[in-house]
C-alpha cells in the first residue's frame, strides 16, 4: 500500500450537510446490562463522525443495531427521513449501510476475491471472477491501494485484511460506512493510510461512522464526535472545537468518585517478578514484548490499558495457561517460568479470569462445587479418596455469608446467579485459597456499582493482609481507586510505571490511548 | 416464519425432574407405537407380539432371573458409557472392549489351564481382573491416540472395534489358535463347568456377573458424585475451558477415563464368556456395546437409573427372543425398537429444551 | 506361487477390483466432503449406507428393478441426511448420538426385515446391475479393462470428484458452503442463512451415502446384513486423510480399495497371510493415517461446531 499525504485544508463544511441517518431514543438491553440507553444520534452526509467512549460504553452495540445484527428494544432509526426497521444485515446492506467489524468477518483460508464474492447476488451459477476482479482493481486504484485479488487472507497484514473488509462494503456501493475500532489492530503507519482513504471516501460522497476510544484519531480524522459513556450519550461536538483533554474528561467522567478509601501502607518485598516476558497470541504473532514488572507484597499494581493491547495474553502467561515465549517469571525466589496451571496455583498464585462464565466457573455445578474448583484434590476438601462434603460445605457456607452471595444455599446451581454474585463466588474461591499473589483480569467488567465497590474493598483488604495484587483493567476509575502503582500497557509494551501519587487521570487516559508524552 | 406471527423460540433453563421422567415414558410409548406399526407391516399383530414379549421378560420367576441375567452386560457397558459421556468423551468402543476383555481373560485362562484346581476366590479374582484389563487397555489405546495424535475418539473407537473383532475372528476360525479342535464351529473349546462363574440364584442361570454389575453401578455412582476424580470428570464435560484454567490436567483425565470405561466394558465381556457362553465365539456381544449406549442415554447418564434401564432393555431383548419362537416375529425387532427408543428420547429431550413464547420486546 | 500372482491377468484383476471397490468409499467421501466443508460431520454415514443397501433389496422384494432401487435409495439417503441435519443443526442434539441413532436404526431395519421377509422360505435375490462397458474405450489394452468396464455407479462416483471439486471451487453456492464451515459468522453477516446452507449440505451427504450403499447391492445378488462392514466409516476417514481435498481423497480411497482388492483376489491363492489380516488392514491403515495426518491444514475451522448468533 502506498503513502498518501493528508491534506487538512480540504475539509467538508462541518455539521452542515443533510442528515442521512438518525436514531431517536435507541435502547438495547442484554441480560445483565443496558448497553444503549435512549441514545439520540445523527450522521450527516459526507461527514466523518466519530463515536467515542471507553470499553463498555455502548459504541459497538449501537453500530450493530444500525447494521441489523441486533434488534433494538426501543427507539427509532430514521434513514433519509424515513423510519426503517433494520432487521438483518441484508436489509442494512440494501439501504446502503456497510460495516467493517473489529473482528474481521473474513474467511482466512480463502482469497481476497472469494471473500468479496461471498454472498453476492450475481446472475448465474458461476462465480463472476472477471467482473469482480475488474471492480476490485478499479476501487483499489481509486484509493491508491496495491492489492492482489488472489492473495489469501492469512497471508495479508492486518491493515491489508482491513482493506478487504472495506472493499466488501465499497463494492456494494454503500452510502454509510461504519468502522468499529478500525485502528485497534493497526500500526501507526497503517492508521495514517487508513485515514487518508477515509478522507477521500468522504470527499467522494460517503458518510462514515468511526468508532474509537483513541483521542488522537478523533482530532485527526473526524468532523464531529459523539461521546458515549455507560450506555448514554454525553454530547456531540465539532471536532475542531474540542481538545483531547476535554474529550478525555467526557469519556471518563468528571466525577472519579473514590468510593473506597485506600490507606497509605508501606509495601513489602517483591513477590512476583517478570523479567523480559514475551508471549504470542492465538495466531502466533508476538503480542507481549519485553515486559519487566515487579509486584510487591502489600501493594496493588494496576495495569491500565485498552482491550487488545496484550493484557489478556500476559495474564494467561502468568497463570500458566499460555506458553512463555521468552523471559522469566519468579514467585518469591522460585522460578515459575513455564510451569503448569496447577503448579502455579499450588505455589500460591490465585486468579480472577476475564470471562467469569467461560473461564472461571462451571455453570452446571452448584455454588459449593465452584467454590472448590481446582482444589478438589487438596485437603481439607479431600479426605482419602473421597470428597470431604462437610469441609466443602462449611467452606462454601462461610464464603456465601462473608461475601454476601445472594443465593438460597450453596447447593443452588450456579447458572442462576447474577453477574455480581458469580464474581463473588470466584472471589470467595480465589481469596479463600490464601494466596500470596492475586492476579485479576477485568474483575469488575459488566458489574454494577454496588458490587464493584464490594470487590474493591475485598482487594484492599487483601492488600492490607500482605498479598500482592496485579490488576489488569480497562476501567480507569478502578485503576485510580485501587492502585498504589500504575503501569500502562499499550501494544504489548509497558509504557510507564508510576506511583499513584504522581498520576493524573487525563495523563493516564492519554497513555492508554497511545499518546506518548509531549505529543 | 414464526416471527411474523409474533412468536419466538426461547431456551428453557430448568426441566423439572418429574417432567424428565415423563419425557422418557412418552419416548418409550412413541417408540413402541412405531415399532408396532412395523411389526404390522411384516404381517403380524403388534399387540399380541408385545404381550408375549412382556410376559417372556417378566411373566414368571424364571423369566425374571433370565432378564436380570441379560441385563448385566448391558448394565456394564452402560456404565462404561456413563463415565465417558459425562466428560463428553464420545467413546463408542464398548463393543470392542467387551471382546477385548473376554479375550484377555481367556488368554489368562489358557495360561492357568482348564480344571486347574486353583482356589476359586483367587481364580475368579484373576479372571475378572484380566477381563477388566483387556477392555481397559483397548480403551486406553483410543485415549492415547487422542491425547498424543489428536485422533477423534469417535473414529478411533469404531475402528478399534472392527480391528479387535476381526482379530477374534482369526483366533476362532483357524484350528491353529483357539478353535475347538473337535469342532466345526468358529468357537473355542467349551470351558469345563467348575471354571464357570458361580450361580447366585439356585436353579437359575443368574451368575455372579450380575452382582458385580450392580456393585459397580453403585461404585460408579459413588465415584462420579463423591470423589475428586468424579468431580474433574463432570467439570470436563460441563466446561473444558474453566477446567483447564483451574489447573486440571485434561489429557491425563482423558486417559484415565478411557481406561476405566474400557475396563467396565471388558467386565461385560468376561462375564458373558465365563457366565453365559462358556466358550469364546463371535456372538459374545450381539451389539451389547451399542445397546449399552442407548441404556445410558435413556437413563440420562445417571448410574443408578441405569440399573432400571438395563433391566428394561434386558427384558426387551429376552422378550424378543421368546416372542420370536411363539409368534414368528424375529428377535432382531429388538434392534428396531431400541433404535426408535433412542431417537424418541433424543427428540423429546431436545424439544423440551425449547418453548414457544410471544415476542416481548417493543418496536 | 508368486509367479502365479504376478500374471498379467491377476494384476489386471486386482486393479479393476480396486476401481470397483473404490466406488462406495468415494461416493460416501465426496458427499461427506460437501457436508464437512459446510461444518457438519455426518457420523451416521455408515447407517445411511446400510439404508442404501437395504432399500435396493427391499425395492426388489416389492417387485422393482435394481435401477429403481437405486433411485429410491438416493431419496432415502437424502431424507436421512435431512433428518440428521434437523437433529444436529436445529435441535442441537449431540452429533455423536444423533449419528449413532441412525446407525442403530439402519442395523435394526437391515436385519429385521431381512429375517422376516426371507422367513417365507425363498430368499429374494437382487439382479446384479450389468457392467457398463464404454465403447471404444473398453478396448484400450490394460486401461480399458481396468477403467472402462465398470458399473455405472463407478463412473458416477469418479465423475463426482471433478464435478464436486468444480462446484465447491467455482460456483457461488460452493463458495457459500465452504465459507459456512470456516467462518459462519462471516456468512451470516452477508445475509445468508447459515443453518439452511448446512442442512442442504448434509442432505446431499446423505444422498451420496445412500447411493454408495445402492452400489454395493447392485454388484452382489445376495443381501446380507452387515454387508457394509465399515465402509461408511472409511469414507469419513478418507476425507480426513485426504486433507479435505478431492484429489488427495481419491488417492486415499484407492489405497484403501487396493487393500480390499488384494484381499478379494488373493484369497483364492494359498498364501501364508491369513484372510483376517487382509480384512483388518484397511482399518489399521486408517488408524495410522489419522495418527500421522498432523497436516490437517485444510480442516474446516468450524467443523462440528454448532452456530448461533450470540
Amino acid at each position: 500500500m502506498e503513502e498518501v499525504v493528508l491534506d487538512r485544508k480540504i475539509k467538508t463544511p462541518v455539521g452542515q450537510g443533510p442528515i442521512l441517518l438518525e436514531t431517536k431514543k435507541l435502547t438495547k438491553q442484554f441480560p445483565m446490562v443496558v448497553a444503549n440507553d435512549a441514545v439520540d444520534f445523527e450522521v450527516r452526509e459526507r461527514e466523518i463522525h466519530c463515536l467515542l467512549g471507553e470499553n463498555g460504553a455502548g459504541k459497538s452495540t449501537l453500530a450493530e443495531s444500525l447494521f441489523g445484527f441486533y434488534s433494538p428494544d426501543a427507539g427509532e432509526i430514521i434513514w433519509k427521513g424515513e423510519n426503517v426497521d433494520i432487521s438483518s444485515p441484508a436489509v442494512a446492506m440494501d439501504l446502503g449501510i456497510g460495516m467493517v467489524h473489529q473482528h474481521f468477518m473474513l474467511v482466512e483460508t480463502h482469497s481476497v476475491l472469494e471473500n468479496i464474492l461471498l454472498g453476492r447476488d450475481t446472475p448465474g451459477v458461476l462465480l463472476d471472477e472477471k467482473a469482480a476482479r475488474a471492480r476490485i482493481t478499479e476501487l483499489c486504484e481509486q484509493y491508491n491501494v496495491n492489492m492482489d485479488p488472489d492473495s489469501l487472507i492469512w497471508q495479508l497484514s492486518v491493515g491489508e485484511q482491513q482493506w478487504v473488509e472495506i472493499l466488501k462494503a465499497l463494492y456494494d456501493g454503500v452510502k454509510l460506512l461504519i468502522l468499529d475500532e478500525p485502528t485497534a489492530v493497526l500500526t501507526p503507519r497503517e492508521s495514517e493510510r487508513l485515514f487518508a482513504i477515509l478522507k477521500k471516501m468522504s470527499l467522494d460522497g460517503l458518510a462514515i461512522i468511526f468508532i474509537t476510544h483513541k483521542l488522537n484519531e478523533v482530532v485527526q480524522v473526524s468532523d464531529r464526535v459523539t461521546v458515549l459513556r455507560r450506555g448514554k450519550k454525553v454530547d456531540t461536538v465539532n471536532s475542531e472545537e474540542v481538545t483531547k483533554a476535554g474529550l478525555a474528561r467526557m469519556m471518563v467522567g468528571r466525577d472519579v468518585v473514590f468510593r473506597v478509601h485506600r490507606d497509605e501502607i508501606e509495601r513489602g518485598d517483591p513477590v512476583l517478578q517478570m523479567y523480559n516476558v514475551q508471549a504470542c497470541n492465538d495466531i502466533g504473532l508476538k503480542c507481549v514484548h519485553n515486559v519487566d514488572l515487579s509486584l510487591h507484597k502489600r501493594e496493588i499494581l494496576g495495569v491500565a490499558g485498552v482491550a487488545g493491547n496484550g493484557q489478556k495474553e500476559l495474564f494467561e502467561v502468568l497463570i500458566g495457561m499460555r506458553e512463555l515465549e521468552g523471559g522469566k517469571v519468579q514467585l518469591d525466589s522460585e522460578d515459575i517460568s513455564g510451569k503448569s496451571v496447577g503448579d502455579i496455583q499450588s505455589s500460591g498464585v490465585a486468579h480472577v479470569p476475564g470471562d467469569r462464565i467461560k473461564e472461571g466457573l462451571v455453570m452446571d455445578f452448584t455454588i459449593a462445587e465452584n467454590m472448590i474448583l481446582g482444589h478438589e484434590w487438596s485437603s481439607p476438601f479431600r479426605k482419602g479418596i473421597q470428597l470431604n462434603d462437610e469441609a466443602i460445605r462449611s467452606f462454601a457456607d462461610e464464603g456465601l455469608e462473608s461475601y454476601e452471595i445472594a443465593a438460597p444455599s450453596v447447593d443452588h446451581v450456579t447458572g442462576n446467579l447474577s453477574g455480581g454474585n458469580l464474581q463473588k463466588v470466584v472471589l470467595a474461591r480465589e481469596i479463600g485459597s490464601n494466596p500470596k499473589v492475586l492476579i485479576a483480569n477485568q474483575p469488575t467488567r459488566g458489574l454494577d456499582v454496588g458490587v464493584i465497590e464490594y470487590v474493591h474493598s475485598q482487594f484492599l483488604q487483601l492488600r492490607s493482609d500482605g498479598v500482592g495484587l496485579l490488576l489488569f483493567s480497562e476501567d480507569l476509575d478502578e485503576i485510580m481507586t485501587l492502585s498504589d502503582r500504575i503501569a500502562v500497557i499499550f501494544q504489548g509494551e509497558i509504557l510507564r510505571v508510576f506511583d499513584a501519587s504522581e498520576a493524573h487521570v487525563d495523563q493516564i487516559g492519554l497513555l492508554m490511548a497511545g499518546v506518548k508524552e509531549g505529543s | 416464519m414464526l416471527k411474523a406471527l409474533g412468536f419466538e423460540i426461547v431456551e428453557r433453563r430448568d426441566v423439572h425432574p418429574v417432567v424428565q421422567v415423563i419425557i422418557v415414558f412418552v419416548g418409550l410409548l412413541v417408540a413402541f407405537a412405531i415399532s408396532g406399526w412395523i411389526i404390522r407391516l411384516t404381517g403380524h399383530d403388534p399387540v399380541e407380539s408385545f404381550t408375549v414379549m412382556f410376559k417372556g421378560a417378566f411373566g414368571e420367576k424364571r423369566k425374571i432371573w433370565n432378564t436380570l441375567l441379560r441385563s448385566s452386560p448391558l448394565l456394564l457397558t452402560a456404565l462404561a458409557t456413563v463415565i465417558a459421556f459425562r466428560a463428553k468423551i464420545w467413546s463408542i468402543g464398548q463393543e470392542g472392549q467387551m471382546f477385548a476383555g473376554a479375550m484377555l481373560a481367556y488368554v489368562l485362562y489358557l495360561f492357568i489351564g482348564p480344571e486347574s484346581g486353583m482356589a476359586r476366590p483367587l481364580f475368579f479374582t484373576l479372571i475378572v481382573l484380566a477381563g477388566f484389563l483387556g477392555g481397559a487397555l483397548l480403551g486406553w489405546l483410543a485415549g492415547w491416540l487422542r491425547t498424543r495424535f489428536n485422533v477423534d475418539i469417535i473414529i478411533s473407537t469404531v475402528l478399534l472395534n472392527y480391528i479387535i473383532i476381526t482379530f477374534l475372528q482369526l483366533l476362532v476360525y483357524d484350528h491353529k489358535y483357539w478353535m475347538d479342535p473337535n469342532g466345526y464351529y468358529p468357537r473355542s473349546a467349551t470351558i469345563p463347568k467348575e471354571d464357570w462363574y458361580p450361580i447366585v440364584v439356585e436353579g437359575s442361570r443368574l451368575h455372579m456377573g450380575f452382582l458385580i454389575a450392580i456393585g459397580l453401578a453403585i461404585l460408579v455412582y459413588w465415584i462420579v458424585k463423591k470423589t475428586p476424580y468424579g468431580f474433574d470428570l463432570r467439570a470436563l464435560g460441563a466446561n473444558p475451558v474453566a477446567t483447564q484454567f483451574k489447573g486440571i490436567n485434561v489429557n491425563r483425565l482423558i486417559l484415565i477415563t478411557m481406561f476405566l470405561s474400557g475396563g467396565l466394558a471388558g467386565l461385560a465381556g468376561v462375564g458373558e464368556l465365563f457366565g453365559v457362553h462358556h466358550n469364546v465365539n463371535l456372538a459374545i456381544s450381539p451389539g451389547y456395546g451399542y445397546t449399552g449406549i442407548i441404556v445410558a442415554m435413556v437413563a440420562e447418564l445417571n448410574p443408578l437409573f441405569v440399573i432400571l434401564a438395563a433391566i428394561f432393555f434386558g427384558g426387551l431383548i429376552n422378550g424378543s427372543v421368546i416372542m420370536a419362537t411363539s409368534t414368528g416375529v424375529h428377535s432382531s425387532v429388538t434392534f428396531v425398537i431400541q433404535a426408535f427408543v433412542l431417537i424418541s428420547v433424543l427428540l423429546s429431550r431436545a424439544l423440551m429444551k425449547y418453548r414457544i413464547r410471544r415476542i416481548s420486546h417493543v418496536r | 506361487m508368486l509367479d502365479d500372482i504376478l500374471q498379467a491377468a491377476v494384476i489386471l484383476n486386482i486393479l479393476a477390483a480396486t476401481i470397483r471397490i473404490s466406488t462406495p468409499l468415494l461416493m460416501g467421501a465426496m458427499g461427506e466432503l460437501v457436508s464437512e466443508r459446510s461444518g457438519i460431520m455426518n457420523l451416521g454415514l455408515e447407517g445411511m449406507m446400510i439404508f442404501g443397501v437395504f432399500t435396493v433389496w427391499l425395492v426388489t422384494v416389492m417387485g422393482g428393478t435394481t435401477v429403481m432401487g437405486g433411485v429410491v435409495a438416493l431419496i432415502v439417503g437424502a431424507l436421512l441426511g435431512l433428518f440428521l441435519g434437523i437433529l444436529v443443526i436445529y435441535l442441537k442434539v449431540d452429533q455423536t448420538v444423533a449419528g449413532l441413532s441412525i446407525n442403530l436404526l439402519a442395523v435394526g431395519f437391515g436385519e429385521y426385515f431381512q429375517r422376516m421377509i426371507n422367513a417365507g422360505g425363498t430368499e429374494v435375490m437382487v439382479d446384479i446391475l450389468p457392467q457398463l462397458s464404454i465403447p471404444f474405450l473398453k478396448d484400450i489394452p490394460i486401461l480399458g479393462e481396468v477403467f472402462f468396464q465398470q458399473s455405472i455407479f463407478t463412473y458416477i462416483a469418479f465423475l463426482s470428484v471433478p464435478m464436486i471439486a468444480w462446484f465447491l471451487g467455482r460456483t457461488k453456492y460452493g463458495l457459500t458452503i465452504r465459507s459456512a464451515g470456516e467462518n459462519p459468522r462471516a456468512v451470516d453477516t452477508r445475509g445468508i442463512n447459515v443453518n439452511r446452507v448446512r442442512l442442504i449440505a448434509i442432505t446431499f451427504g446423505g444422498l451420496m451415502a445412500g447411493l454408495g450403499g445402492a452400489f454395493l447391492m447392485s454388484v452382489t445378488s445376495r443381501y446380507l446384513p452387515g454387508m457394509v462392514a465399515g465402509r461408511g466409516w472409511l469414507a469419513i476417514i478418507v476425507v480426513i486423510a485426504g486433507n479435505w481435498k478431492p484429489a488427495r481423497m481419491v488417492i486415499a480411497t484407492l489405497l484403501f480399495a487396493f487393500l480390499g482388492a488384494l484381499q478379494v483376489t488373493l484369497t483364492t491363492f494359498e498364501i501364508a497371510i491369513s484372510y483376517e489380516l487382509f480384512l483388518v488392514m484397511p482399518y489399521v491403515l486408517a488408524l495410522v493415517a489419522l495418527a500421522l495426518s498432523r497436516v490437517r491444514s485444510a480442516q474446516p475451522a468450524k467443523l462440528a461446531v454448532p452456530y448461533s448468533r450470540e
